[in-house]
């Protein structure tokens, strides 16, 4: 076993066991049965550790499947994630709600290690796979607690869309990680994250819930359960459906809804919107009805749009849904009535574009409503089901792009030459990319987006085509296309896990061979764990990228090893400063790096300026 | 409701203890065995019940309708459960503490979990091999679980288990009069 | 809610007192007695957050088997006996022999089936009768079933790629570090990729050293990465149509079941009932595309448990440290906190009676409700604008008499705000600066509590109540009825072995809010380091000697935070409706 630390040392042996000693049978003791090597964890062994803002994955370097995976959400206080996007300003409520996050990471980091890894954290080392966006506060407290609480030797935090990529065999590509809070794209080149070029979204799992509890507030339909059990024998006919109260639609009810009923559905078909915009042609009315919030919404997309009133009536599920969204994602119905009227038109739409089934859902009431006798039975509309994650596809919002837009987005961003690379070798990753039909769906609408008639957003039919080419005679400027220079590249277009790349082929796209030789060959890992996968092999060979030590860190942070208190003797007043010095390595920081670098981190400062050349 | 009339038709071979409470017409089959504590309520209509069954302690049985409720044979009743169900077909199980509602008939080789609540809105006959579980821990401390789950069984093991369920009465057919005053049928 | 006393351990903050108990950060300091720990050698209160934790021994939960920690790994923590959960409803699995093949005619009463099994055995739920034979798992004898399936598992499409992965990129590591040594070297050892040496070193180099990573070879990363120098490379990029490894070649391309693709939206277009789709807890470890469907779940092997060994965070002794046996629950060590110091337990009188049985309710309030009558004994909250008493009983787990003394937390609480009030008056802000709304009195002076003897346990309690503090005891409880009425709750109220109950009251304001909770210092005083810890407990007892212990052995002080929770304060106008 080679030396720990030196990272390209030969992997003689590989520290899992090969799946090489099925035979031998000896049935005294299972344990011994095998020839599996009989090590502990050595050292070699890292744990990899994957920490959403929701679900946390964990396992030891080498296995090809996380040991643990956990929803670390505060569920029990209604909270959805361990943090947001947002963090409170001002001193006290920060501070307050800064300790509230340390303690509960605390929790779950100690529960990562005693409950699941059942390990011994000090002998440990941990690779921690890093979303680009991971608050630098978050890093920092997860450093924090890892080398002060549980003494962990070393971390090491490794680009999570770089480690998606190794997952799936690669270096090169462009990743999307479409988790709860946010989606991001981030392109990576030879193993670089082009940080620069990254773009995001909030249009993610969080906002893919918030619409689905609109819809099902607004169409689904809710039968409660029998109010007495005694009863007389006459059964109650199938009592009357009521609007669904919101009380029921609980987090973990929706995500259940999200997991076992939801789906994408194809694209949208072009020519029954056409055939009903007269229905929505009275939309703008409707929009201006949506809360004040939206305003800023509404002007973005008007100025983003020059062709506002035709992305109305051709296309107005790519550009408003977003606003009715905006409006409907929180959960008090008084806000979200207000854009009903909205919704309504939304429904309509898809109704005539889906086919799925309605699906029955077992609901527990509302804890004040009469008696337990039992569960409400929630009616979830198929085309919820198919239609409810449109929003992450409706884009045209220049703050919160589509799914597909953010991919776009990035490409444009990144060096020309780089372009049609990357455009090949799109990986999706993340939870809600979980939803059967979205990987194609994703890749129907890059190829849309890029392939759309120009003055109009929208696309497809060689009719939309036309007529939208003809209102271009308008005396509007000539239309801008935001992704004119990208065009050329819709034939190489290819998402690596795609599922299905043959039926996503149909979009009258012709692929180039480069894009056929990549869609779809990635390994059939799922888009969730392909980042803890990837970390895991980055640990197994040993490229988990700079390690700190925690005697580095001790040092960094004033030997403050530990954090307990000084008892009751000691008259500390004053809680000590906690903010580590710039200890962690971050790709937000090389920019910022004029002056004297600090001290530990010698050969750290070229690699980032590397990186932020090749961004440039 | 004009005033219950109680008959009673219990089988011979059948362990019927004292201390159950019978109201209305009953008819218990042979080789079904009665705990003590129990109940038995023909409330509209009346009860038969097939043989070699086992109602333990606690369990209660009620027919709410005007015609009659029939348990089919060797199902077992346990310990607290509350059935109202106008048909049971053989070889169920009715698991502790778990009720099932007048709506719900059901066939043969059905299993309600513990503590399950069974009410459907609608009428509601079980298939064979109906399993119904609770699902999720979220049950409250008291009462019965709502939140339940539903499966088929694939009937593997039925064999084994309708004869443990065999060597199960015969053994309390045995035991029980041992240790507690049987009660016999008017007519048996 | 009962009220509630918990106490404070310091590891979360470095400062010395603990957080204002309003923050609801602040749970996360205090901890129930039971769950706490106490160090001797530093001298402290530890707790589950910041104790170390190391594993002494790996069980598993179902058989009890010890498992050494050797194969633990190899085992992915969980047991490689028998041991098996359901994947639907983690029930354990049980091995059931099959079905006798002349299983026609159940009704006839002539089963004749004896206990030997018939193969194939498979796998069975009791609770919800999955069994394995509907995912095919079927076992040609009941043992060492964990060994038979570990077969189908080590082939696990996941594993296998995993180690392809692995072989596909260890060569560039390879190359890459021997290109690190000797600068250019023909990779004629890896012949499928022959595109130029400086490339796949470069590519390799990155990627041996990824993330922040080391740019080893930045010439030519610069050129490939920069806008102006990429030209060469791409359009070899072009041509090629080459990445700068070889294409890894997966071993199972993704796009069957349970990848999402267009099968499984068919699938869910077509649902009927949401059951049939597994659920997220059910699927979310797979790392491999799997059926979406709850039907094809597979049968999980039960994790195993450990036996923790505790450490104190700072000086390494150890505090807890079990039996190394799976079926001992006892402890070799086992340093509890509750053996140091003194259990508190809150109580407020005027609530005592609605916190019966509320079957026996309307019973009890009629015959015990006259005592408490002038309080409203329908609520056991607390009305904005009155005064409460409550009582607190501390009861000493030590072998020696201890001397307590009680204080409220003084405000030092919102970093500027340091309200200097009476000596009642603890910090509750509510919205940060408002004051407290409520004012906490506590007896100021010392009391005493008597050791704890075991001899206590066994003897009738009134005997002892009589012989040992007559005097004070005796007019206690007479105090404690009187007060009951107006201000004297205030005080030692009664003395009963080893634990003592004093009164407190709490004024709320009228226009209180919010929780009734405040942060109390206990400091309490024993004799230290008396090898022998006297064991007389009983005639140990000195009741009288309240602040100034006499001269005797060294006595030494330990002071800790709780935080006293009362319950909620009723906004005066509820309760007018009444």
């Amino acid at each position: 076993m080679s030396a720990p630390g030196t990272p390209r040392a030969r992997v003689a042996e590989p520290a899992t066991p090969i799946p090489a000693r099925i035979g031998s049978t000896v049935q005294s003791s299972p344990h011994y049965t095998t020839t599996r090597r009989h090590s502990l964890y050595g050292t070699e062994d890292r744990i990899i550790l994957d920490p959403g803002s929701r679900i946390w994955k964990v396992g030891f370097s080498g296995e090809g499947r996380p040991r643990d995976v956990m929803l670390v959400a505060d569920s029990q206080h209604g909270e959805t994630s361990l943090w947001k996007l947002t963090r409170l300003e001002g001193d006290v409520g920060m501070e307050e709600q800064e300790r509230m996050l340390e303690a509960m990471l605390q929790d779950r980091l100690r529960a990562v290690f005693h409950d699941s890894l059942l390990t011994d954290p000090k002998s440990r080392k941990v690779i921690i796979v890093e979303n680009a966006l991971l608050p630098l506060y978050i890093k920092e407290m997860i450093a924090r607690i890892l080398f002060n609480n549980l003494q962990v030797p070393s971390i090491s935090f490794a680009s999570s869309h770089l480690l998606a990529l190794l997952g799936v065999g690669r270096i090169t590509g462009l990743v999307l990680d479409c988790g709860y809070l946010e989606s991001t794209a981030l392109p990576l080149f030879a193993s670089r994250p082009l940080f620069p070029n990254l773009r995001t979204t909030p249009l993610a799992g969080a906002r893919l819930t918030n619409h689905l509890r609109a819809l099902l507030l607004y169409f689904g339909e809710y039968y409660p359960p029998l109010t007495s059990l005694g009863g007389s024998a006459n059964t109650p006919a199938a009592s009357h459906p009521k609007r669904v109260p919101a009380e029921i639609l609980t987090d973990a009810v929706m995500e259940e809804i999200k997991m076992r009923c939801c789906f994408v559905g194809p694209a949208l078909d072009d020519a029954e919107n056409l055939t009903g915009s007269p229905a929505l042609e009275a939309d703008s009315s409707v929009e201006l009805e949506v809360p004040p919030s939206d305003m800023s919404i509404e002007d973005s997309e008007a100025s983003h749009s020059p062709s506002h009133r035709a992305s109305m009536d051709v296309d107005m599920a790519s550009v408003s849904v977003p606003s009715g969204s905006t409006s409907l994602s929180v959960d008090a119905a008084p806000h979200v009535r207000q854009g009903e009227a909205y919704l309504r038109k939304l429904r309509k739409m898809y109704e005539r574009n889906s086919t799925a089934t309605n699906l029955a859902f077992k609901v527990v009431p509302p804890p004040g409503s009469q008696t337990g006798t039992g569960r409400g039975t929630l009616i979830v509309p198929g085309w919820i089901r198919e239609r409810g994650a449109e929003v992450l596809f409706d884009g045209g919002d220049v703050d919160e792009s589509s799914v597909a837009e953010v991919i776009l987005d990035a490409l444009l961003k990144v060096p020309v030459d780089l372009r049609k690379t990357l455009a090949s070798s799109i990986l999706v990753v993340g939870g809600t990319p979980m939803l059967p039909g979205f990987i194609p769906r994703l890749h129907a609408e890059l190829i849309q987006a890029l392939t759309r008639p120009l003055p109009s957003p929208s696309p497809r039919t060689s009719r939309a085509r036309n007529t939208s080419t003809r209102n271009a005679n308008k005396p509007n400027p000539p239309p801008y296309d935001h992704y004119a220079s990208i065009r050329p590249l819709a034939p190489h277009i290819a998402i690596l896990n795609n599922p299905s790349p043959d039926s996503s082929s149909a979009t009258g796209v012709v692929r180039s061979s480069r894009a056929s030789a990549h869609a779809g060959k990635a390994p059939a890992f799922t888009p969730a764990v392909l980042p803890w996968v990837g970390g895991s092999l980055a640990g197994a060979l040993k490229i988990g990228g700079e390690e700190i030590a925690r005697e580095k860190w001790d040092e960094a942070t004033g030997g403050q090893d530990d954090e307990i208190g000084p008892d009751e003797s000691m008259e500390v007043v004053d809680e000590r400063p906690r903010r580590a010095p710039h200890i962690l390595p971050d790709w937000s920081r090389a920019p910022l790096l004029p002056g004297a670098p600090p001290a530990p981190r010698p050969q750290q400062l070229p690699a980032m300026s590397q990186q932020a050349a090749v961004g440039a | 409701m004009p005033p219950i009339k109680d008959k009673y038709t219990i089988h011979s071979k059948a362990v019927v203890c004292q201390d159950v409470e019978l109201k209305g017409d009953i008819t218990i089959g042979a080789g079904t065995v009665v705990h003590p504590k129990a109940a038995i309520y023909a409330i509209a209509g009346p009860i038969v019940i097939g043989q070699n069954c086992i109602i333990e302690e606690g369990a209660i049985l009620v027919n709410r309708r005007k015609e009659v409720m029939r348990v089919g044979d060797d199902n077992l009743f346990e310990i607290g459960c509350r059935v109202e169900s106008p048909t049971i077909g053989h070889f169920n199980t009715i698991s502790a503490k778990s009720r099932v509602h007048h709506t719900v008939r059901i066939s043969s080789f059905c299993v309600i979990g513990i503590r399950c609540l069974v009410l459907p809105a609608d009428d509601e006959i079980l298939p064979d091999y109906t399993v119904i579980y609770g699902g999720s821990t979220s049950g409250d401390a008291a009462g019965v679980d709502a939140v339940v789950e539903r499966r088929v069984w694939s009937g593997r093991g039925k064999v084994q288990e309708a004869d443990l369920r065999r060597k199960h009465a015969e053994y309390l057919r045995e035991m029980l009069p041992k240790f507690n005053r049987v009660r016999r049928g008017d007519g048996s | 809610m009962a009220p509630s006393v918990n106490y404070h351990c310091p590891c979360l903050s470095s400062a010395a007192t603990p957080p204002p108990p309003n923050l609801p950060s602040s749970s996360y300091s205090f901890h129930p007695l039971h769950t706490l720990y106490f160090c001797e050698e530093c001298d402290a209160v530890r707790c589950n957050r910041c104790v170390s934790v190391e594993v002494s021994g790996y069980y598993c939960p179902n058989c009890l088997f010890e498992v050494p920690s050797a194969s633990v790994r190899a085992e992915k923590n969980r047991c490689a006996r028998n041991c098996f959960q359901c994947p639907h409803c983690r029930n354990t699995l049980s091995v059931v022999p099959s079905d006798p093949p002349d299983a026609g005619d159940l009704t006839s009463s002539t089963i004749q089936i004896g206990s030997i099994g018939e193969p194939p055995f498979f796998l069975y739920c009791n609770y919800c009768r999955w069994d394995s034979a509907e995912v095919g798992i079927t076992f040609e004898k009941p043992t060492g079933l964990a060994l038979q399936l570990q077969k189908t598992e080590d082939s696990a499409p996941d594993s296998l790629e995993f180690e392809r992965l692995k072989e596909h990129f260890e060569p560039f590591l390879r190359a890459s570090s021997l290109s690190a040594s000797t600068s250019h070297l023909p990779s004629t050892s890896h012949a499928p990729h022959t595109h130029t040496n400086p490339i796949t070193a470069a590519a390799s180099s990155a990627l041996a050293r990824d993330i922040p990573g080391v740019g080893k070879y930045n010439p030519s990363l610069g050129r490939s990465g920069g806008p102006g120098g990429g030209g060469g490379r791409s359009g070899r990029d072009r041509t090629a149509n080459k990445d700068e490894m070889p294409e890894y070649r997966s071993r199972v391309q993704i796009g069957g079941a349970g990848s999402g693709g267009d099968e499984d939206a068919d699938l869910m277009r077509h649902l009927e009932v949401p059951a049939e789709i597994a659920r997220l807890e059910q699927r979310w470890v797979s790392s491999w595309a799997t059926s979406l469907q709850s039907k094809h779940l597979k049968p999980l092997r039960i994790p195993l448990h450990s036996k923790p060994t505790k450490r104190c965070p700072s000086c390494r002794h150890i505090l807890i440290k079990p039996e190394q046996k799976a079926q001992s629950v006892k402890y070799k060590i086992k340093l509890v906190a509750a053996n140091y110091l003194p259990a508190i337990t809150a109580h407020l009188p005027h609530a005592q009676i609605p916190k019966r049985p509320v079957a026996l309710k309307s019973s009890v309030t009629s015959s015990t409700g006259p005592p408490a009558a002038e309080e409203d004994t329908a609520e056991p909250t607390m009305v904005a604008g009155k005064t409460y008493p409550f009582q607190l009983a501390l009861t000493n787990p030590l072998y020696d008499p201890i001397h307590v003394r009680l204080a409220v937390q003084r405000a030092p609480l919102p970093p500027q705000l340091q309200s200097q009030d009476t000596a009642g008056t603890t910090d509750k802000e509510k919205e940060k600066t408002r004051r407290p709304p409520f004012a906490v009195s506590l007896p100021t002076s010392a009391f005493p509590i008597a050791a704890f003897a075991e001899a206590w346990e066994y003897e009738d309690e009134e005997e002892l109540f009589d012989e040992d503090g007559g005097l004070v005891d005796k007019s206690s409880p007479a105090k404690d009825r009187a007060g009951k009425g107006k201000t004297k709750t205030v005080g030692v109220l009664e003395k009963k072995a080893n634990c003592t109950v004093v009164g407190g009251e709490v004024v709320i304001g009228r226009e209180g809010r919010g929780d009734v909770k405040f942060n109390m210092l206990v400091s309490y005083t024993y004799r230290s380091d008396d090898p022998a810890p006297s064991d007389g407990g009983e005639g140990d007892v000195e009741p009288r000697s309240p602040t100034a212990p006499k001269a005797a052995p060294e006595m030494k002080t330990f002071s800790f935070f709780t935080v006293v929770d009362l319950g909620v304060i009723v906004p005066k106008d509820e309760t007018k409706v009444e």
